[in-house]
Parts: C-alpha cells; structure tokens; sequence
C-alpha cells in the first residue's frame, strides 16, 4: 500500500517538474483557465499587444524619433505616426492593427492594400447611422470625400460612456468638429478656408460661451433628438437648435440625449432633484430644480398668503362691527 | 388730530421704490428661469436671462447705496432694534396684529421721526437687509461669475449649494413681499402708509 501510494506520489512530482519546466499546463489547471473569464482574452490581447508593438515602434512619436531601422522615409513616417498614450486607452486600444489594416502592413516594406472600412465590424450601428449620415449636411455637401475618419480618429476615439463626465464627453465630441470648424487646414479638404466661420462669432448670441462649449456638445444643438445615440444627421445652422429651454427645462433635451451615457446622481435624485445624471458636472438652471423643495415653497407661501387673507376679512368684519355699534 | 409730521429722506423712498421695481422684475424672472419650460413660464428664457443678470446687478448698485446711505444719514439705527425690552415690545406688536387691531386700538409704536419702525418691522428688516439681501445678492454673483465657485462641492457641481441658497434667500424676499404689501395696508387708513411712502410725511388720521 505504502509503495503504491509512494509510486503515485513520485510519478506526480515528476509530471509536476516536467509542466514547470516545459510550460504545459497541467490538465486541471487548464480545465481551470477554459472557465476563467478573460483567460482566453489575456491571451489574445497579450499577442495583440506583442504585433502593434512592432507596428509602433515606428509609428509613434517615440518610433519617429529614433526609428528602430536604417533607411525610412522619415518625413512620410511623420505622418503616420500614433498618439500611443490615447491609441491604448481608446475604443480600438486592444484591437489588432492588421484588424483593419490588413496582413499588407505585417511585413515591411509594406505592401499596398485596402483599410477596412468602418461599417464591415460596426454592421449594428452602421445600419442606423447610414442613413442620417445620408441626410447630414456634411454628406449632402461632400457626397464623395466625406467618410467616417474625416471626424472619427479611429487611433484615439473613446466609449463616450467610458468617458463618464460632461466635460470629457464635451471635449472628446467637439475636438472632432473643432478640428475643422477651428482650423483652416483641414477645413480646406471640403471646403474654401476663406468661408469658414467664426465660431465665436457665430455664437456670440449663446450666453456664457465658455460654459456652454465646455459642457454641452455641438451635436446637442446641430443634430435631431436621439435617444442613447448621437444622431449623425448635421443640421444646417437655420435648423439647429437656438432655444434655450430645449435643455434649460425639466424636459430637458439633455436626458434624451445623454440617456445610458452618465450615471444618475441616486442621492441628489432622492432627494428630489429632476434630471440628477446632469449634477455630477453642472447646475443648469430650469434643468435640474429640486420638485420637493419647490412643491415645499408652494404650500409655504399658500399658507401664509391664506393667513394673510383671512387677516384681512377678519380686519373687515371687526371694522364693519366697530361701526355698527357706534351707530 | 396731530399734525403731519416729516419721516422718510428722498433718497430713502427713491432707494424704496427703485428696489421694489427692481425685486419684482427679479421675482417674475427668476420664476420664469427656474420653471422655464417650452412656451415660456412668464417669461422669454433668454430675456428673462438677460434681465435677470441686468436687474442682479442694479441691486447690487441700490444695495450698496442703501449701506453707504443708512451710514451717511444715521438712518442705520432705524432698522436695528435695541436689544433691551425687544421681546416685551415685540409681543406688545405681535397681540396688537392679532387682536388689539380687531379691536379698534391703536397701533402701540406709531411712526415718528425718531423711530418710524415698529419691533417687529425693524427686527424683520434687519435680518433681510444684514443676512438675506447679502446673501442673495452673493451667491446671484457667484451665478454670474462661475470661474469663482469651487468646480465641485460634497460630491455635486459647485454651482449647486450656491443655486439652493440664492433659491432660498429669493424664497424669503417673496414671502416678505407678500408680507410687506399686506401689513402696508395696516396704517391709519388703507393706503395711508403707501402715500408716506410717497411723500415722506406721516398724517396721522382716525383710525377707522
């Protein structure tokens, strides 16, 4: 009995030794990994790591800076080159190059290919953006260079939920207009630099600029009301939003368009304020009055109104009695 | 009968009316802002906005001339009630309103020169002109100069304890509106305390 328990226990430590050094895992442990979540996924986004390494090692700043290899088009790269701080944390961050790049950029020198576009992995919500794209400004004035990429930086775009606050909602949506409304350069890829607006001046009638471009998208007033989603359906300016009670009332335009984005502030909500989400990042008057405090005011001032009333005909009858006995 | 006597300066019953004019443009305008809603709740959001903001800051301007003026005049020592006897006096006011008036009796501190308030009007101003207005007319600032609130404050956006105080100060001011108007009807005649606030002169008439 003892030799037979003795003869397992050495053919285990054996088998043990032998997974240590060669790196098998053993059957357990394996079983185990197949139910661990994101076992599969390690892997993968590991190798995925190792292969863009090798892209950015090139393009990135880093990589332009001191090129890994002789003989690049250094001028070209510069071009070419990835944020890779923002590429990492951003929607495609854990996405494989050649994903969308293709196998032609696997080697190099790099072959000619075609980029995937946009709508061959996002089928679900192409379906729904297709077609306000189609009715967008943007589409119907640049039929056949406006794509996906002339706002969207595959490279550096984040979950506007991921974001979770106003301002960086705000920041990250009106970057993508700015970087042609703000700038001549790339504005001149559709249309003459010289008929570009101001954008300060073209909203000096919004008050308080500075809070309103800080907190609020440009899609908020230039695209239709969706629910969930920003519509992508660019308003020309004559029917863009210029009502202010869109979002200073307690329907507020905001909650629709900001629905599933930001997290409802539970404690201010309980405590009777409307459209709560928007607290965590500003007050907008009209937007997020408190309905007990108001519903407490009301009955208050009825109160005293009514006393003030009764004061009164009390004050009348006691004349009127006055009077009468003088009389 | 006595005689009229002279007991509110012009520029006191200037500050009266012009602040008067001016906190009901604020009330109708802040209650168009806070309930604003499509179609507009009294008023335009967007004219409300601006004369809101114009309105705020004419108060700021009458309520520093009121300040420098109440020090320059001594009138300061009107609306601030001698601590001693205050409660006897204040109770002998307070049965006054809710019986002696009923009754037929006069009012036991009639306006004269020297103290044209009565205990209780002159506590309730003091706490409106020292606490309230100050407040209101601070945290009205504070809307219309944001960079100087904090960006956050117990785990909201800063703008939204000072939103609640101005909310509750404007909530006082509107009460004693109503107060105010109402107890202005108490003088001698109905709108015998309006007109001395017309004119500057007390004319004591039978009480009817």
């Amino acid at each position: 009995m003892a030799r037979r328990f003795l003869k397992t226990a050495r053919a285990v430590v054996v088998v043990a030794i032998l997974m240590i050094v060669t790196g098998i895992p053993l059957p357990v442990l394996a079983q185990t990994d197949d139910f661990s979540i994101g076992g599969e996924n390690s892997n993968f986004a590991l190798k995925t790591k190792q292969e863009n390494a090798a892209c950015l090692s090139c393009h990135s700043e880093a990589g332009i800076k001191n090129p890994p290899q002789q003989g690049l088009d250094i001028a070209k790269l510069a071009t070419l080159g990835i944020d890779t701080g923002h590429f990492e944390s951003s929607v495609h961050g854990d996405s494989s190059c050649k994903e969308c790049h293709g196998e032609n950029v696997a080697a190099y020198p790099h072959t000619k290919g075609p980029v995937k576009g946009c709508p061959e992995c996002h089928k679900g919500s192409s379906s729904l953006i297709e077609p306000e794209f189609e009715k967008s400004l943007h589409h119907k004035n640049n039929p056949d260079t406006f794509t996906c990429d002339s706002c969207h930086d595959a490279h550096t775009i984040q979950k506007t939920k991921k974001l979770g606050t106003l301002s960086k909602i705000a920041a990250q949506d009106n970057d993508l207009c700015l970087s042609c409304h703000g700038k001549d350069s790339k504005y001149a890829k559709f249309r003459d630099p010289q008929l570009r607006p101001d954008m300060a001046m073209v909203h000096a009638w919004l008050p308080r600029l500075d809070l309103h471009w800080k907190l609020v998208r440009c899609i908020d007033c230039h695209t239709p009301e969706v629910e969930g989603a920003a519509s992508h359906d660019i308003l020309p300016k004559d029917k863009s939003q210029r009502h202010c009670v869109a979002c200073h009332s307690m329907d507020s335009s905001l909650r629709v368009r900001l629905s599933g984005v930001l997290i409802e502030n539970e404690g201010a909500k309980n405590a009777g304020f409307i459209n709560a989400f928007i607290l965590n990042d500003a007050y907008v008057v009209g937007a997020t009055r408190n309905t007990k405090l108001d519903k407490l005011g009301f009955i208050l001032f009825g109160l005293l109104v009514s006393s003030l009333a009764l004061h009164g005909v009390l004050r009348i009858i006691s004349s009127a009695w006055r009077k009468r006995r003088k009389r | 009968m006595s005689p009229r006597v002279y007991i509110l300066a012009l520029w006191l019953r200037l500050w009266h009316w012009t602040n008067a004019f001016l906190i009901i443009i604020q009330t109708i305008t802040g209650l168009s802002l806070h309930f604003a809603r499509p179609g507009a709740f009294l008023m335009d959001f967007s004219l409300a906005r601006g004369l809101h903001y114009f309105c705020g800051a004419c108060l700021c301007v009458t309520y520093g001339v009121y300040v420098v003026g109440n020090i320059v005049s001594g009138n300061w020592h009107q609306i601030t009630p001698t601590l001693k006897g205050f409660l006897g006096r204040a109770a002998k006011q307070a049965r006054y309103y809710a019986y002696g008036m009923f009754k037929g009796e006069t009012d036991p501190f009639p306006p004269t020169p020297e103290q044209n308030l009565n205990p209780l009007e002159q506590i309730t101003f003091w706490i409106l002109m020292y606490l309230v207005v100050p407040v209101l007319l601070l945290t009205g600032l504070m809307f219309m100069f944001p960079q100087f609130t904090p960006d956050t404050l117990w785990g909201v956006d800063g703008l939204l304890p000072i939103a609640v105080a101005h909310y509750a100060m404007a909530f006082i001011i509107i009460c004693f509106m109503a107060l105010h108007v109402y107890f202005a009807t108490t003088g001698d005649t109905l709108f015998s305390m309006v007109k001395m606030m017309l004119t500057g002169w007390h004319e004591p008439e039978e009480h009817p």
